[in-house]
């Protein structure tokens, strides 16, 4: 079968309210990440953890890494919302790797977004893109106060043959 | 106002360390198109051939450059449920029977565009060769309920090349062989978004074994595609063939200087549009050209006057199909299909329009069970309207990794040109032939999926069959039942070395005589081998054909005679010279079986075949 996988790669970077001058010197905060799978355009959404491969279920944490010790990762509130790969790209066996920038709002909303990569095709970066925006999030926590963070999130399109079944 | 500064500071960094992030974690999509092993004959949309709910082969281009076959007709050899008759050496006659069923039955479609004949009603496909063929589709059973007339057995689908490798690169190929028989041909493809295309051209020469056993075939075909929009392409494609054989009389009537030459052409532009996701449209247009010429001078020491007679066919072919999908569970299928066909010659100057509707409906339920049904209303010039229906269906078993199948449909064939108007024997009053069929089997899976197996019985009952009554005028008087089973296996050893089997039991009955029906074996298989060790690799095919009766119509001999049955074995031995170019030698016939498929005509002996490819 043509199988049709997203895999996505979350990749966290966090910062938190430290100046701006302090940034550029500080150690670049990068979270380890995690690999996730979508299995067929709007099959239930899974993701793997340090390569287990588990659901994706609200309220879990999904980013790990190194960071201040009072800072809370932002984290899936709810079920988020399937990455479908468009028809017309699995048909033309269209692939590439895609990474988005998103702002997690202190609401825990999708704020500003930013294609950082581009998959070369304006079909799948829409359909990534207007999956991700709906999303929600809990956001990133510091001191017990929640606050605006930036994660990237890289999405791999990619067409796979399969004999049989999943 | 002070959280938005850290984001955008957050965004900035970001961009810096993005590359670092995901080079090192992320996994890469592979640069090449992932292998499809897709199926289109079956519903007229591309689907996974796992979702295929008819029986259906797929021949891929790497099963292809594997055989090293020169001929189509040799890759369709062994497919179960087919019966591949050449009538004596290459370049003659071929008739191919998909499980019993008239060679008429038969539907031969290259890249949507159907290539039989107008006036005889069978493909010329002894002029078909591999060089630009990316694969070829053989469904069994009837399938008018998509394609109209015609396919009553089943379909057989050659999708030629168009995908090319980014830049420019070409390939070629030039072989040596028995009788004198050269092949030489060369490839051109290239893509640069948003284009790509594929171009061909062959020419092979052989003297044959016999006196009048030459055949010289010129072939070049292209392939365009253009990516018009994001969401559209624009695809366009041609192929030319020309042919010159000798021929013989008739069985067991070689003739010193009978020849006959085809040309055929057959061009092809389609655009299609996926407006939405759930809405995909395509309108095609084809044009299909098919020249016969046949000249007999008068054979040396004898007066007889020279015989000449020359046929020119076109169709045009129009059509528009929709699909619109239900989330990933329905996709419905509505089209409508116009084809005009004219033929003429020197005495007869006629043409035929036939309009076709048709829908269909996929259902998916629990990803695992999938219902096909779907009609087909064709609204014939001469005879009116014929409906062709059919309902398959398929079952997925996760547990035990088998699938379920089953199917039962209607097909027909209207009469050809020559069948309505030919001059002398023409009946316009004929009324198509009608069959009903159904088959049921299996698919399983085994040994962590390095192995598969399929088996499945076929049924079917054919009415209205034309056939010539005393006075030589055709009737729809013949009725037939053919019935058999299918069984097919391959087997993955290990990485290098794949077998593969088939067999196939046909009982083909003509039921006003209850005589079989000719040159259609009670048994025929094949076993193929494919091993690769090194730069070595080594293809072997070998087909066995049992007994089957035929008639060859000469007084002297027995009405219905008792044809041998015959084993074929075709082997292939390459060597990897660098990346760019091979050496192979090739044989054909290596069990030098002195065999006629078709009673009276002899099918050549054993042959051997060197060869270079290269390609950059």
């Amino acid at each position: 079968m043509k199988k049709i996988s997203v895999s996505l790669l979350f990749t966290a970077l966090v910062l938190s309210s430290l100046p701006a001058t302090a940034a550029e010197e500080a150690q670049p905060l990068v979270l380890k990440s995690v690999e996730s799978r979508v299995e067929g355009p709007g099959l239930p959404f899974e993701f793997s953890f340090d390569g287990k491969l588990s659901e994706a279920r609200t309220g879990k944490i999904f980013s790990t890494g190194t960071h201040a010790p009072d800072f809370t990762l932002p984290f899936l509130k709810e079920e988020p919302a399937p990455i479908r790969y468009p028809r017309w790209a699995v048909r033309e066996g269209w692939q590439g790797r895609f990474v988005i920038a998103v702002e997690i709002l202190t609401s825990g909303e999708v704020g500003r977004w930013k294609v950082m990569k581009s998959t070369g095709y304006p079909l799948l970066d829409r359909a990534a893109t207007q999956a991700i925006r709906r999303w929600h999030f809990h956001p990133g926590m510091e001191s017990g106060r929640s606050l605006v963070s930036c994660i990237q999130i890289p999405i791999l399109f990619q067409l796979e043959e399969e004999f049989r079944g999943r | 106002m002070q959280v938005r500064t850290i984001s955008l500071v957050t965004f900035v960094f970001a961009v810096s360390v993005s590359s670092f992030v995901f080079s090192a974690e992320e996994p890469k999509p592979s640069q090449e198109e992932p292998p499809v092993r897709a199926v289109v004959t079956t519903t007229r949309r591309e689907i996974p051939i796992e979702m295929a709910t008819r029986f259906v082969t797929v021949i891929t281009r790497e099963d292809i450059e594997k055989s090293g076959e020169t001929y189509v007709i040799n890759l369709l050899r062994g497919v179960p449920g087919l019966t591949v008759v050449q009538s004596g050496s290459e370049g003659r006659t071929v008739s191919v029977f998909i499980r019993g069923t008239n060679s008429t039955h038969t539907l031969v479609l290259v890249d949507g565009v159907e290539i039989n004949s107008l006036t005889t009603g069978t493909p010329n496909l002894e002029n078909f060769t591999t060089e630009n063929i990316e694969r070829i589709e053989i469904l069994r059973g009837p399938q008018s309920v998509l394609y109209g007339s015609k396919a009553m057995g089943g379909v057989i689908h050659i999708i030629t090349k168009s995908k090319g490798k980014t830049g420019l690169h070409g390939a070629g190929v030039f072989e040596y062989g028995t009788y004198r028989t050269f092949n030489e041909g060369g490839e051109i493809s290239g893509q640069w978004k948003p284009f790509s295309f594929t171009g061909t051209g062959a020419r092979l020469d052989t003297r044959g074994p016999g006196e009048n056993d030459g055949f010289e075939n010129t072939r070049a075909s292209g392939h365009g595609k253009l990516q018009v929009t994001e969401n559209s392409n624009l695809e366009t494609s041609f192929q030319y063939y020309n042919a010159l054989a000798g021929i013989e009389d008739g069985p067991f009537a070689p003739d010193p200087n009978n020849w006959q030459r085809s040309r055929e052409q057959i061009a092809n532009t389609s655009y299609e549009v996926g407006l939405t996701e759930w809405w995909h449209q395509s309108v095609q247009y084809s044009f299909f050209h098919d020249m016969l010429l046949n000249i007999d001078p008068p054979n040396p020491g004898t007066g007889e006057a020279e015989s000449r007679f020359k046929l020119d066919s076109d169709r045009h072919h129009l059509e528009y199909q929709s699909v619109f999908f239900v989330r990933d569970f329905d996709a419905f299928t509505a089209g409508y299909e116009f084809e005009y066909g004219e033929a003429n010659n020197k005495s007869f100057d006629r043409l035929i329009r036939n309009h076709g509707w048709f829908l269909q409906n996929e259902l998916t339920l629990w990803k695992i069970w999938q219902i096909v049904a779907g009609v087909r209303i064709d609204h014939h010039e001469l005879f009116g309207e014929t409906a062709s229906p059919l309902v398959s269906s398929s079952l997925w078993i996760e547990k035990t990794l088998t699938q379920i199948k089953a199917s039962f449909g209607k097909g027909f064939r209207a009469p050809t040109l020559n069948e309505l108007f030919y001059p002398g024997f023409g009946n316009p009053a004929l009324q198509p032939e009608k069959n009903w069929g159904w088959d049921a089997g299996f698919e399983q899976s085994y040994w962590n999926k390095k192995g598969s197996f399929s088996a499945d019985y076929f049924h079917n009952s054919l009415k209205n069959l034309i056939e010539f009554d005393a006075k030589f005028i055709p009737q729809n008087v013949s009725r037939a039942r053919t019935q058999g089973v299918e069984l097919e296996n391959q087997i993955q050893l290990c990485k290098d070395l794949t077998f593969s089997t088939s067999y196939t039991y046909t009982d083909a009955v003509d039921r006003a005589t209850s005589k079989r029906l000719t040159r259609r074996p009670w048994h025929q298989g094949k076993l193929s081998l494919t091993y690769d060790w090194r730069k070595f690799h080594l293809r072997a095919d070998w087909n066995w054909v049992g007994t089957r009766e035929d008639q060859t119509g000469i007084s002297g001999r027995p009405p219905r005679e008792k044809n041998s049955g015959y084993t074929r074995l075709d082997a292939l031995l390459s060597f990897d010279l660098n990346k760019w170019s091979e050496v192979y030698f090739r044989g054909e016939d290596l069990t030098n079986d002195h065999y006629q498929e078709a009673l009276g005509f002899n099918n050549p002996t054993a042959r051997f075949f060197v060869g270079i490819k290269a390609r950059y």
